[in-house]
C-alpha cells in the first residue's frame, strides 16, 4: 500500500525534503500525517514539503500542513513549502499559511539530495549526514493577515504602558514573524536599538520572554550575569533596568513587552503587575486576530465543498449529454440562471437527483437536471 | 493601493464591493484555476483569459449581484451563442 503513496523523501542533515505526488485522498492524507509525525518523532526538525508535482490542494492538505507546521513551530523546528503552484500559493496566501510556513525557494530537485527513501514505516534513518547548507530551525507562529490592526493596536499598548509605567525610559513590543522577532512598536530609536541587539545576540530579557512565555527582569544591569552578549550593550546605551512581559497567541509564547529604564530598580510591584495586564490585553488582540484567520479556513473550506459540487454536477452532465467539461459547466450555469438559484445550489439538486437514481435511470433522465 | 481604471470586470468588482481576494475565493469555489494575481490581471485586462476563465469570474460577479437583487447584469463571454456552443 505504501508503495502507491506517492512521496518521495530524502534526507539532508536536519532537513527532510517530501516530494509528494499525485492525489493524496481521503485514505492516504492520514498516511501523509502519519509520515510527517514519525520524522519529526525522529527528530528531524526541518521538513520541507516540495508541492512541485501537485496543482491542487485540499482543504484535507491543508489542515494536515497547519498541523505539521503548528507541532514543528512547537518543538522549535520549522515547516518549509517548495514550488507551490501559483494557484497553491494563492491558497497558501488567502487562509495564512503562507506565514505559518517557510518558502523555499530553491527550485525541485528531481536529484534527491540526500539518501532518497521509500516511505515505509521504519527506515528513517535517525542520523544523518550535516550538509552544507541547512538552514538555521527557527520558530515559525502564525500572525493574523490584518497586521495594520493589530500593530496599530499595539502601538496604543506601548503608548501606554510608557505612560503607566513612572521610570519607563523607552517601550517596546516585539513579535515573533517569519521566524525571527521584529520590533513593531517602539517609543524611540534606542529601544528599537535595544531589541536589535537582543535579536543579534540570541539573549537579553526580551528573547528569553519570548521564548520561555515567563516575565525576565533585570533590576540593575551592572550586576547582570545571565546575558554576558547583550548586557553590556545595555550598558552602554544606558540602560540600567529592563522588564519583559511574555504576549501569546493561542496559548503560545509570541513575543514580548519591553520596558526599559535609566534608573536602576526602576520597576515597583505595581509597575509589573501594569505591564503584565497590557501584555494580556495585547494578547487578546493578537487572539482575536488569530480567530479572524480561523474564520478565512472555514470560507476555504466551504469554497473547496462548492468546487466538489459542481465538478461532480459536471461530471453528471458529460456523462448524460456527452458533452466537454467546459459545455456542461456552460450548461449548468445558464441552467441555474434559468432557475434563479446559485450555480453550488443549483449544482447539489443535479447530483442529489442523479444518486436517487439508479445509473441506468440517470442515464435516461434527460432534460439536464433541471428536473430535480 | 492607488485606484487604476480596470476593464469591464474590474469596474463590475467595484459595484458589487468585493475586495480581490473575496471574488479570486468566489472565483475559486465556482471552480477558478488561476491564481489570485492572475485573476488580478484579467481584471485589469493585463492577461487574457480563456472564453471559460472569463465565465467564470463574471459568474462569481453575477452571482454577487444577484444576492444584492441584480439579475446577472454582466455577460459572459457566449451572450449571442448558445452555452452548449462553447468550444
Amino acid at each position: 500500500m505504501l508503495d502507491d503513496f506517492g512521496v518521495g523523501v530524502s534526507f539532508a542533515g536536519d532537513e527532510v525534503v517530501l516530494r509528494i505526488q499525485g492525489e493524496v485522498d481521503l485514505v492516504t492524507a492520514p498516511e501523509l500525517g502519519a509520515v510527517i509525525d514519525a520524522i519529526i518523532d525522529r527528530g528531524h526538525r526541518v521538513v520541507v514539503l516540495d508541492l512541485a508535482d501537485l496543482d491542487f490542494i485540499d482543504s484535507q492538505r491543508l489542515a494536515l500542513m497547519a498541523r505539521a507546521a503548528h507541532r514543528l513551530e512547537r518543538e522549535c523546528g520549522e515547516l518549509g513549502v517548495r514550488s507551490p503552484s501559483p494557484l497553491l500559493l494563492s491558497l497558501l496566501e488567502i487562509t495564512g499559511m503562507d506565514a505559518l510556513v517557510r518558502m523555499d525557494h530553491r527550485a525541485s530537485n528531481s536529484e534527491p539530495q540526500g539518501p532518497e527513501q521509500s516511505v515505509g514505516t521504519p527506515g528513517i534513518p535517525g542520523q544523518t549526514r550535516r550538509p552544507e547548507s541547512v538552514p538555521p530551525a527557527s520558530l515559525l507562529v502564525a500572525i493574523p493577515a490584518r497586521r495594520d490592526l493589530i500593530d496599530g493596536a499595539l502601538r496604543v499598548v506601548v503608548a501606554l504602558a510608557q505612560a503607566t509605567i513612572e521610570r519607563a525610559g523607552g517601550t517596546s513590543v516585539s513579535l515573533r514573524r517569519h521566524g525571527r522577532l521584529t520590533t513593531v512598536a517602539a517609543t524611540d530609536e534606542t529601544v528599537a536599538t535595544m531589541d536589535e541587539d537582543q535579536y543579534t545576540t540570541g539573549e537579553g530579557p526580551c528573547v528569553a520572554a519570548s521564548a520561555e512565555g515567563c516575565r525576565f527582569e533585570i533590576d540593575a544591569v551592572a550586576d547582570e550575569t545571565r546575558w554576558p552578549a547583550f548586557a553590556p550593550r545595555a550598558r552602554a546605551l544606558g540602560i540600567h533596568a529592563i522588564l519583559s512581559t511574555p504576549l501569546f497567541a493561542q496559548d503560545r509564547p509570541i513575543g514580548a513587552l519591553n520596558i526599559y529604564s535609566r534608573t536602576v530598580g526602576a520597576f515597583s510591584p505595581q509597575d509589573v503587575k501594569s505591564a503584565s495586564m497590557l501584555a494580556a490585553e495585547s494578547s487578546t488582540v493578537l487572539a482575536d486576530a488569530g480567530a479572524e484567520e480561523k474564520e478565512l479556513t472555514v470560507r476555504l473550506e466551504d469554497a473547496l465543498r462548492t468546487r466538489e459540487v459542481i465538478a461532480q454536477a459536471q461530471g453528471v452532465v458529460m456523462a448524460r449529454d456527452g458533452l466537454t467539461a467546459v459545455m456542461s459547466y456552460t450548461r449548468l450555469r445558464t441552467m441555474a440562471q434559468r432557475d434563479k438559484s446559485s450555480l453550488r445550489h443549483f449544482a447539489e439538486e443535479v447530483v442529489a437527483t442523479t444518486s436517487h437514481h439508479r445509473p441506468s435511470e440517470a442515464a435516461h433522465s434527460g432534460g439536464g437536471g433541471a428536473d430535480a | 493601493m492607488p485606484e487604476r481604471s480596470g476593464g469591464m470586470l474590474e469596474r463590475a468588482r467595484r459595484d458589487v464591493g468585493l475586495s480581490h481576494g473575496e471574488l479570486w475565493l468566489r472565483y475559486f469555489a465556482l471552480g477558478g484555476m488561476r491564481s489570485a494575481f492572475e485573476m488580478e490581471a484579467i481584471l485589469y485586462d493585463a492577461l487574457e483569459p480563456s472564453a471559460h476563465d472569463h465565465d467564470v469570474i463574471v459568474q462569481a460577479l453575477n452571482e454577487r449581484f444577484a444576492e444584492i437583487g441584480g439579475d446577472h447584469p454582466v455577460p459572459y463571454s457566449d451572450n449571442e451563442r448558445d452555452g452548449a456552443t462553447d468550444q
